[in-house]
């Protein structure tokens, strides 16, 4: 809209300006023979204007500042920091102790944490295998209580995957589980 | 050659972003959280926007949001009646905070040992972050909602705004209330400057300026529309604001005079920031997006690059991103 505004504006001026002319250089009467050949003369302008590729440019003539890229969005099926990142790797602690960590006893209790973190992890994982392909039963935040069949969960387990969701709605063929709606789920081994 | 402001818009959030913070300047750059109805606060890089991490974990829409001056430790404040404390480098949470209603503004002290929130229940708690389990301290007074709560003179004293239309300075220790401020409209928004000791309140369509010791009044300032968030150049320069009707208003401190003015956003603007350099400003708005600002138009910092007519012309030309034609307003 903005371009079709300035076209008109231009082709005004421009008729203004020829008009102008006429009127200085040939007396009244030869105006309306004048007049009568504007729609021809619009034209011509026109194709003059169309063929030489003139274009009206912005009275203010100002350019956008360039950038180089876009700001990065969030990953879709990951939380973020990225633990490769410089900033991670300077301040995060590790968890994992050294061979020379500072006291024996301080030492000891954290690798006692780290194998049952570690023992913990791998049972939950274990579970998460076994569930697929089995009917689960899921409870919910609200007192929700429905069954699925479980398919998978992604990286994070932010969420999960499941066929036949049984809902007071009717059974959906494929469903996603937000993880942190669900309380807990349990099935038959 | 006249440059026309470009914003770089940062998406990700499917709701209002309603807060944002910077934090200081850190060996690794600056960093921004913003705040989101969603329930998803993100941490950004601060000079370009990129996205770092989402804090997962609050069960409602998240009011305030705030980045220690490392970086290191971010706190949020949630509907879900809670207050979280996460580990800014792993995105961790590391410590939840119950309250008994909606929590509104959270604030570390300088040194990140303390946290003080104000929400939907009146009252000011500190929490000391090396004991969490102890009771915290709390401060009560307002006699309605508080919207904002921060730290002012050496993490002596406490400034907070309330839907009660009132500005309370509150002396740590003594927990009293040392001055009061009553404006005519509910106070949208506060932001503290530490260097100069600088309070920039906004009500109605007005910006105003007070000492923060003395809350005397050193200017105050109308704007167009209706103001929701203000925030002054480290320098003490410009400052901008931005409301209801969509656009940023950029300001002369010195003169009061309206400098530029910008649109950009779909929705009123929430909140608006300084970086901890002064180089650029955030908005966040009600469409759900962030929006970064130059303060000098056309310098190359970050992501804007500082292109010259011949260069724009060139083969080099395929490496900038030329963004489409935005109104100025």
């Amino acid at each position: 809209m903005e371009s079709s505004k300035e076209q008109h504006l231009f082709e005004t001026e421009t008729c203004l300006i020829i008009l102008n002319v006429a009127f200085d250089q040939y007396n009244a009467s030869l105006l309306n023979y004048f007049f009568s050949f504007l729609p021809r003369l619009m034209t011509f302008i026109l194709e003059i204007k169309r063929s030489s590729g003139l274009r009206f440019r912005r009275v203010l003539n100002e350019t956008p500042v360039s950038v180089l890229r876009l700001p990065r969005g969030p990953e879709p099926n990951s939380r973020g920091f990225d633990p490769t990142s410089p900033r991670f790797i300077a301040l995060c602690p590790t968890t994992l102790p050294s061979s020379s960590s500072s006291s024996s006893s301080s030492g000891s209790a954290d690798e006692e944490e780290q194998r049952l973190r570690a023992e913990l992890r791998e049972r939950f994982l274990r579970t998460l295998l076994l569930m697929t392909g089995k009917r689960v039963r899921f409870d919910m935040h609200e007192h929700v209580r429905v069954h699925a069949r479980f398919g998978a969960s992604d990286i994070d387990v932010l969420n999960l995957q499941v066929c036949d969701l049984e809902t007071p709605l009717g059974v959906q063929r494929e469903a996603l589980l937000r993880s942190q709606d669900v309380i807990a789920c349990s099935f038959e081994v | 050659m006249a440059m026309r402001q470009t914003p770089l818009t940062c998406s990700g959030h499917t709701r209002p972003v309603v807060d944002l913070a910077f934090s200081g300047i850190t060996p690794y750059g600056y960093f921004l959280i913003s705040a989101c109805k969603d329930g998803k606060p993100m941490l950004r890089q601060g000079d370009t926007g990129d996205w770092i991490g989402t804090f997962l974990g609050h069960k409602g829409a998240v009011w305030g949001a705030t980045l220690n001056k490392e970086a290191t430790k971010a706190a949020t404040a949630a509907a879900d009646f809670t207050a979280k404390v996460w580990d800014a480098v792993t995105g961790d949470e590391v410590l939840t905070l119950a309250h008994k209603h909606i929590v509104k503004s959270v604030n570390f002290t300088e040194d990140s040992t303390c946290l003080l929130t104000g929400g939907n229940d009146k009252v000011l708690r500190i929490y000391d972050l090396g004991k969490p389990e102890a009771e915290p301290l709390e401060i009560a007074g307002h006699t309605s909602a508080i919207k904002k709560a921060l730290w002012c003179n050496n993490d002596q004293q406490i400034l907070s705004a309330a839907d009660d239309r009132t500005v309370r300075l509150w002396d740590k220790n003594t927990k009293e209330a040392v001055k009061t401020l009553a404006f005519d409209a509910s106070v949208s928004s506060m932001e503290y400057i530490p260097d100069g000791e600088i309070l920039v309140i906004t009500y109605g369509r007005t910006i105003a300026f007070y000492n923060a010791n003395s809350l005397d009044l050193i200017k105050a300032v109308d704007a167009p529309a209706s103001i929701h968030s203000a925030s002054l150049h480290p320098e003490k320069d410009f400052f901008v604001a931005g409301g209801d009707d969509f656009k940023l208003y950029k300001y002369d401190y010195t003169t009061k005079e309206e400098m530029e003015s910008y649109k950009g956003h779909f929705g009123p603007i929430h909140c608006v920031r300084f970086s901890p350099d002064g180089e650029l400003y955030a908005s966040g708005s009600e469409d759900g997006t962030l929006r970064l600002w130059q303060t000098a138009v056309g310098k190359t910092y970050g992501l804007w690059k500082c292109v010259l007519p011949e260069e724009l012309s060139s083969e080099n030309s395929e490496v900038l991103y030329c963004p489409p034609a935005e109104i100025k307003a």
